[in-house]
């Protein structure tokens, strides 16, 4: 298939595309899901949520000191979702890549649809772009918590930016390929 | 070819945008499965108390020395919670501690009830990744994690009696990881025992 010819290549080839980007898309209707039960959508959640705390012993006393304070149990029941810098390694090690398949996935079907050479390049672009910037927020606002809500929105703009491009490669697949179908 | 009418598109794909927008805006947090309440341990834990505490804990050099010698981890405020059951009158009736250890494929919570002696009153996985839950379940279901229950501070928790039936290797792998929950949840009760 070359360039821009995804809009004119035989139906199988279409239904593979527009099938494969409404599984993905189902995909994340359960990420939605679950991003409501663990996940923030504020700077500042995502910083509460990676934040790296200080180990026990920082303050270097002597001896152990402990104090106490009331507590409801019931407040205890609701479960907070913390990630460590463990779980941050595992996040990154096995999410960048699947990120990154995502957005190479995107990306052969951009080289299929017909847009302007800039237009592809940037939504390419876009599609790598957002991996990047989204565990680099991560990882932002867990080693420089001063900064975290910064580093927070970093990464919520990665996160959205890879769903700005998907909906536009969706919207312009289905257009190209089924609804404004053009012979080339 | 039959035509979607354009309203029922733009519909489509205006809900489309909403979700997929949503959930691909940090959606890569991994999830913890809570398998039991915190609040719910610690209450079933120590019946005879009915006031609870949260304990602050800052381990002082030599504890922290202690716990890194034995257990090869340094706690911190983030992965380490400590509570106290008391009476009425302020008598210690317990504490229950909680430890997040990190393993190969995701992290476990472990807690640990104790007696006002130091002595294991009942152990249980509260929370785990969703990814070693597989693992760590047939450990659970077997009863495995009875078996820590009366141990005092001087006994070690034996990953090779957690649920011995069980037998893949991954779930041993999580025996030890579990086991070492333990032993650190007991480390962290002396230290506060002691403080005290």
């Amino acid at each position: 298939m070359t360039l821009g010819g995804l809009p004119s290549a035989e139906r199988e080839v279409r239904l593979a595309v527009t099938l494969f980007l409404l599984l993905l898309g189902l995909a994340d209707l359960f990420g939605a899901w679950q991003v409501r039960n663990f996940g923030s959508f504020t700077p500042a959640g995502v910083s509460n949520s990676v934040a790296n705390r200080k180990d026990f012993g920082s303050s270097a006393g002597a001896s152990t000191t402990v104090s106490e304070s009331p507590v409801d149990l019931g407040d205890l029941n609701r479960p907070v979702h913390r990630i460590s810098r463990d779980l941050l390694v595992q996040d990154s090690h096995v999410h960048i890549p699947a990120y990154a398949m995502a957005a190479a996935f995107l990306s052969v079907i951009v080289l299929g649809l017909r847009l302007a050479s800039g237009a592809r390049s940037t939504l390419i672009l876009l599609a790598f772009a957002a991996p990047a910037l989204d565990f680099a927020g991560l990882w932002g606002a867990h080693l420089f918590p001063v900064a975290g809500r910064a580093f927070g929105a970093l990464a919520l703009v990665g996160g959205w930016t890879m769903g700005i491009v998907y909906l536009i490669v969706l919207t312009v697949t289905v257009r190209q390929c089924w609804l404004r179908r053009t012979p080339e | 070819m039959t035509r979607i009418p354009a309203a029922k598109a733009a519909v489509a794909a205006a809900i489309a945008a909403v979700l997929v927008l949503a959930a691909s805006a940090d959606a890569h947090v991994t999830p913890n499965v809570q398998l039991v309440k915190r609040g719910t341990f610690i209450r079933n834990a120590l019946p005879g108390a009915s006031r609870f505490f949260e304990t602050h804990l800052d381990l002082g050099k030599s504890d922290l020395a202690a716990v890194r010698a034995a257990a090869g981890w340094t706690p911190s405020s983030d992965d380490t919670k400590v509570y106290a059951g008391r009476t009425a009158d302020g008598s210690l009736v317990g504490r229950a501690v909680f430890v997040w250890v990190p393993s190969m494929h995701g992290p476990v919570s472990v807690g640990v009830a104790f007696d006002a002696n130091e002595r294991i009153l009942t152990a249980a996985v509260t929370d785990v990744g969703s990814e070693p839950l597989a693992w760590v379940k047939p450990l659970i279901e077997a009863g495995g994690m009875d078996g820590f229950a009366g141990l005092g501070p001087d006994s070690t928790a034996d990953p090779a009696g957690l649920a011995p039936e069980v037998t893949g290797s991954m779930s041993r792998y999580y025996a030890e990881v579990i086991a070492g929950g333990v032993r650190r949840a007991q480390l962290v009760e002396h230290a506060v025992s002691m403080a005290h």
